[in-house]
């Protein structure tokens, strides 16, 4: 390569890039790719370099999207970034490559620090900024009915040094009711919605100011209006804890010229697509773990919604047990049992792709009906674990054990009663607290004595994982933390004590805690939205 | 070690659940509806904050596997770490393979290059349901050098 600047790329990384070319002749036509820079479940991501008309050199990232991606949703991803990117912290796009299933997406390249470096020396200064650019891109994508569904800081890439801020991948993303966003509209069609009961149709209140004309960057006319496949189904409650159910729901071999005409047909007229409650039992999830310990997840069951459309979904109809009525109540509701007419009806479908230590208590509960809320909770998750230096803050594999871990901070009887404004009955076996945010923030940062009285030494903490990075002490023996550790955790202390002041650590306003309180409502409907946020006395300067 | 039960997770939820009490700690969700299967776990222990875990890391760092299991292990929730370990056996091996989901063949593959080879998908990438990409992609107009034909190498002869 031409270039020295980006000398070594494993081998690994240069057969990628290889790969790539290869799929993608063009792409060789125009950039130089130095190095792979990022790789998730979904995509691989590339920085490459081309020459502009203008004789500049200019750094893209070149998002190359698993081929087994559906095109309608590759489309939604790309008419997102068109329409509401480039501006107001949200990532642009400036090209679009295509060969056969391989779709390269080019945006401008932006440096960027992981979260998970920075945060043990950002400055409350930093974080309310980075709080503040991330609610801007939130109100901004919320106003075109977008629901990005996975927000996590490795989607709002950071660059420190000269403040700049840009959300991402909207590979998850979803529609509201009223979305701006062609491809991420979503017609329910009403039959779908039977069985929802008590699936409150309380809507979200709509966006309050929708930009009416803003996104005509891309005339789609109505009746090309294609249907996204319900971005995020799954009803497993950990997605990798189960294999994507075989059940075919049409013969396995190859149906994509059947299935191509039936699009065809139905593109025709805005049609129904089964975004949210019909997602389905039948669909299996492909995830893995991402570098900032969360897993996105996502699936789609294109076809099992589709067959959905006249019916139950197949795999539902398959779990109820042999004649145990669906519809019949019985006494377990509330309790803490289950019996065999409980636990033979169908499961609850609700979208809920994402990460689950980012998810809202509704989608955790398979609420079917979410909204923009759930990325304000999301942001809320940030918040918190800016205040309190930890990140990844919560940390769990499966939506209930997330669940439990969100009533740890939140409450236990909090967190009951707002599942109950919307339609969920939780029981807990045990009683938990709510914290006080700033009690909770303080000592997790190590700068508050533990209940049982000691300094929480961060430094040394440290000093105690096990060899595996682990951390190794349970609450019982982490009560007696040995001599050693205490003598030179108080030969550190006023050093960083000395440090945290200079950062602002020792003034966090109230407000701050207000806003990080009202982000993490655990009621959707009287959680604060991203414009509300903004507007908020702890950015009152701003 | 924990044991997701019922709902979504796990196979042998429908198969076994004969119904009965929930083993404590216990969380149970269900729709209010009551027409949808409740979804419940049994953990061997609630989560708790440990403030004593190491910054930045998770306060919950206990959930995890890092914990020695035998402390803590229930009376009863043998069963669960058995099954834990079948996750995170398949959780890795997925990873290796890079197996997953096909949206455009709506089907599962444990490997992904062969799958992308298969006469089945190789078919879907031929067909014209890229043209909504397409059509998005031809709004956009972009200012590399060479773009769109042109020039082949000389990128590398710019100082
Ligand atoms: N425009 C960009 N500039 C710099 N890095 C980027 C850009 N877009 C993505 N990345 C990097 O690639 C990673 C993955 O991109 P993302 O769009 O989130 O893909 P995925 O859907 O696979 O998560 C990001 O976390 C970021 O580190
Ligand atoms: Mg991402
Ligand atoms: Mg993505
Ligand atoms: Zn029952
Ligand atoms: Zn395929």
């Amino acid at each position: 390569r031409s270039d020295g600047a980006h000398m070594k790329v494993s081998k690994d990384v240069q057969m990628d890039i290889e790969h790539l070319c290869k799929a993608v002749p063009q792409l060789a036509k125009v950039f130089n790719i130095l190095d792979k820079i990022g790789e998730g479940t979904f995509s691989s991501v590339y920085l490459g370099e081309a020459l502009m008309r203008d004789g500049r050199k200019e750094l893209f990232a070149l998002k190359h999207l698993i081929p087994t991606s559906h095109p309608t949703r590759i489309a939604a991803e790309l008419q997102c970034l068109t329409v509401a990117g480039g501006r107001e912290n949200v990532m642009g796009v400036r090209f679009c490559f295509r060969k056969d299933d391989h779709v390269v997406i080019v945006m401008p390249y932006m440096e960027h620090q992981p979260l998970v470096e920075v945060i043990g020396s950002l400055s409350f200064a930093e974080v309310r900024l980075y709080i503040y650019h991330l609610l801007k891109a939130l109100r901004h994508i919320h106003q075109f009915g977008i629901i990005h569904r996975d927000i996590k800081p490795n989607n709002f890439l950071y660059n420190r040094r000269s403040r700049v801020y840009a959300l991402v991948d909207f590979g998850l993303a979803q529609g509201t009711a009223d979305s701006q966003i062609e491809l991420l509209k979503v017609v329910r069609p009403r039959a779908l919605q039977k069985g929802g009961g008590s699936a409150s149709q309380r809507s979200r209140a709509p966006p309050k100011s929708v930009p009416k004309s803003t996104s005509t960057s891309l005339p789609v006319a109505p009746q090309q209006t294609a249907a996204l496949p319900p971005s995020s189904s799954s009803v497993s409650s950990s997605a990798s804890q189960r294999p994507p159910v075989k059940k075919a729901r049409l013969p396995t071999s190859c149906l994509h010229t059947a299935r191509s005409k039936d699009l065809g047909g139905l593109r025709k007229t805005p049609r129904p697509v089964f975004g949210e409650r019909n997602l389905n039992s039948c669909a299996p999830t492909p995830s893995a773990t991402t570098p900032d310990g969360g897993k996105a997840e996502d699936t789609l069951s294109w076809r099992g919604s589709m067959s959905r459309a006249s019916g139950r979904a197949p795999g539902a109809s398959q779990k109820p047990a042999k004649g145990v009525q669906p519809g019949l109540t019985c006494d377990c509701f509330l309790t803490d049992r289950v019996c065999n007419v409980c636990m033979s009806r169908k499961q609850q479908v609700a979208p809920r792709a994402g990460t689950p230590g980012f998810r809202a208590p509704e989608v955790l509960t398979k609420c079917p009906d979410q909204g923009t809320a759930i990325d304000v909770w999301s942001a809320g998750v940030i918040l918190l674990s800016l205040l309190s230096g930890r990140y990844p803050f919560f940390k769990a594999g499966d939506d209930l054990t997330a669940l439990a871990q969100i009533m740890t901070v939140r409450g236990s009887r909090e967190t009951i009663r707002a599942a109950k404004t919307f339609g969920k009955a939780v029981v807990c076996s045990q009683g938990l607290p709510p914290q006080d945010l700033r009690t909770l923030c303080e000592t997790l940062r190590g700068r508050r004595r533990t209940s049982t009285g000691e300094d929480v030494p961060p430094a040394l903490a440290c000093q105690n994982r096990s060899p595996d990075g682990g951390s190794t002490r349970g609450p019982a023996d982490s009560a007696e933390p040995t001599l050693q550790n205490q003598e030179s955790w108080s030969s550190v202390k006023p050093a960083l004590e000395a440090e945290e002041e200079e950062q602002g650590w020792d003034r966090v306003p109230d407000e701050a805690y207000h806003l990080l309180d009202r982000l993490l409502d655990l009621n959707p409907n009287s959680r604060i939205s991203a414009a509300e946020a903004l507007q908020h006395p702890l950015f009152k300067d701003l | 070690k924990s044991h997701v039960n019922a709902g979504p997770a796990t196979k042998h939820a429908f198969r076994k659940c004969k119904g009965g009490r929930i083993s404590k700690p216990f969380i149970k969700v269900e729709d209010r509806s009551r027409h949808y299967r409740p979804i419940y776990l049994t953990m061997p222990k609630m989560p708790e904050i440990n403030v004593k875990t190491a910054p930045p890391y998770s306060p919950f760092c206990l959930e995890d596997k890092d914990t020695p299991v035998t402390k803590q292990r229930p009376h009863r929730g043998v069963k669960a770490s058995v099954s834990e370990e079948k996750i995170h056996g398949r959780k890795k091996n997925r990873d290796k393979k890079r197996g997953g989901f096909c949206e455009c063949c709506m089907m599962k593959y444990n490997q992904l290059s062969a799958h992308l080879q298969g006469d089945c998908h190789k078919a879907f990438s031929k067909t014209d349901e890229y043209a909504v990409v397409d059509r998005l992609a031809s709004a956009l107009h972009c200012d590399f050098l060479q773009f769109p034909t042109k020039v082949k190498r000389r990128k590398c002869s710019v100082s």
